[in-house]
């Protein structure tokens, strides 16, 4: 979840916290595992930390370099952002999750599995995706608010 | 746009939850038998140990709240909430950086907090949520006890017989609330003496310097 070692332990403790305190919640032979349950909060509590790193890097970048540096930030832009939600839209469930979690690093091989598919097939799909979007983008589609 | 950017993009929209991914049973189940990175050694025993200190912190909070009478002595009262939060001396002393002896002399009133270092006073109001106001009148009854209970102690020993070593703790709470009602009876001075309003000034800049000037409201 690309959270800093030391970050990381705090939120491993408040996540086993919170499954203590809401675990009643938790409804056995529910619609989702155990740990599907528990991984969601451990997302979520990942998400928070990002988001409130993410308003500390701006300021810090905006307050000691003059906001030069603005185009390492551009992945954050709510425009791109928009843009991206647009485009993502016309994928296929499949293809933008392949997406998404190909963006998080995650193995081709452990994609695969989700999909049902073979590695190679993943890699395959990914690859064509990607580049339907990276077309978009030379094309300055812009779909964001359509 | 290049392929590295496009996939910066994707990265930070997950990341911050900006486009939900989806999580399924099986793909948690492939994330956990392939996580995308190692646990560093010694990462799983400190997770252990801070998730101890939060269920403890929330089991003393709550505790705190039922226990709502300022009249204990306050050793009387950190056993009280200790007990309600199912804590053990163990765990408290561990906490305060104590031992279970010296808690347990504190709880009894064997000491009073006066004896005590003001920054180890502060990290026990720190421990148990308690603000200096409403420590004051306890340290205060913990004092006339605790000189009462040390002129009734060798009475009772010598009437009923009781043994030092055989001071149980149903003794010491008897010799606790009889002391108790003998000050009650005979002074009804309630306002904190010299010695304890120059305690609580140091303990106040203890919890100055540690930040916590919420307990000093």
């Amino acid at each position: 979840m690309d959270v800093p070692e030391a970050d990381a332990e705090e939120i491993a403790s408040d996540v086993l916290f919170t499954v203590t305190r809401k675990i009643h919640s938790f409804k056995c032979g529910g619609r989702a595992k155990l740990t599907t349950w528990i991984y969601e909060i451990a997302k979520n509590r990942a998400i928070d930390f990002h988001r409130k790193t993410r308003v500390e890097e701006v300021e810090f970048d905006d307050n000691t370099r003059g906001g030069q540096n603005r185009e390492s930030f551009a992945c954050r832009n709510q425009t791109m952002l928009s843009w991206l939600e647009g485009e993502l839209r016309d994928f296929s469930d499949a293809d933008r999750q392949l997406l998404l979690w190909r963006g998080r690093e995650i193995e081709y091989a452990t994609i695969a599995q989700w999909l049902g598919t073979t590695e190679g097939a993943a890699r395959t799909r990914h690859t064509r995706a990607l580049a339907k979007l990276l077309e978009a983008s030379r094309m300055g589609v812009r779909k964001a608010g359509r | 746009m290049d392929e590295k950017k496009i996939n910066q993009l994707l990265s930070s929209a997950v990341k911050h939850g900006d486009i939900p991914v989806q999580l399924t049973d099986s793909i948690v189940d492939g994330l956990l038998e392939h996580p995308p990175g190692q646990i560093a050694h010694g990462t799983t025993e400190r997770v252990r140990a801070k998730l101890e200190i939060r269920m403890q912190d929330a089991a003393i909070a709550q505790a705190g709240h039922q226990v709502t009478d300022r009249s204990l002595p306050f050793g009387r009262f950190l056993e009280t909430v200790r007990e309600k939060a199912g804590l053990t001396r163990t765990q408290i002393a561990r906490r305060l950086r104590s031992t279970d002896t010296d808690l347990q002399r504190l709880e009894r009133g064997d000491v009073t907090p006066l004896a005590m270092a003001p920054r180890s006073f502060a990290d026990v109001l720190v421990l148990f949520h308690l603000k200096l106001a409403s420590a004051t009148p306890m340290i205060v009854a913990s004092i006339r006890v605790s000189d009462s209970k040390r002129t009734y102690r060798p009475a009772a020993r010598s009437h009923g017989g009781i043994l030092r070593e055989a001071r149980s703790d149903d003794i010491e709470r008897a010799l606790d609330a009889f002391a108790k009602k003998m000050q009650k009876s005979k002074n009804s001075q309630t306002d904190a003496p010299a010695e304890v309003a120059a305690y609580l000034a140091r303990v106040r800049n203890e919890l100055q310097k540690a930040g916590r000037t919420d307990l000093l409201e």
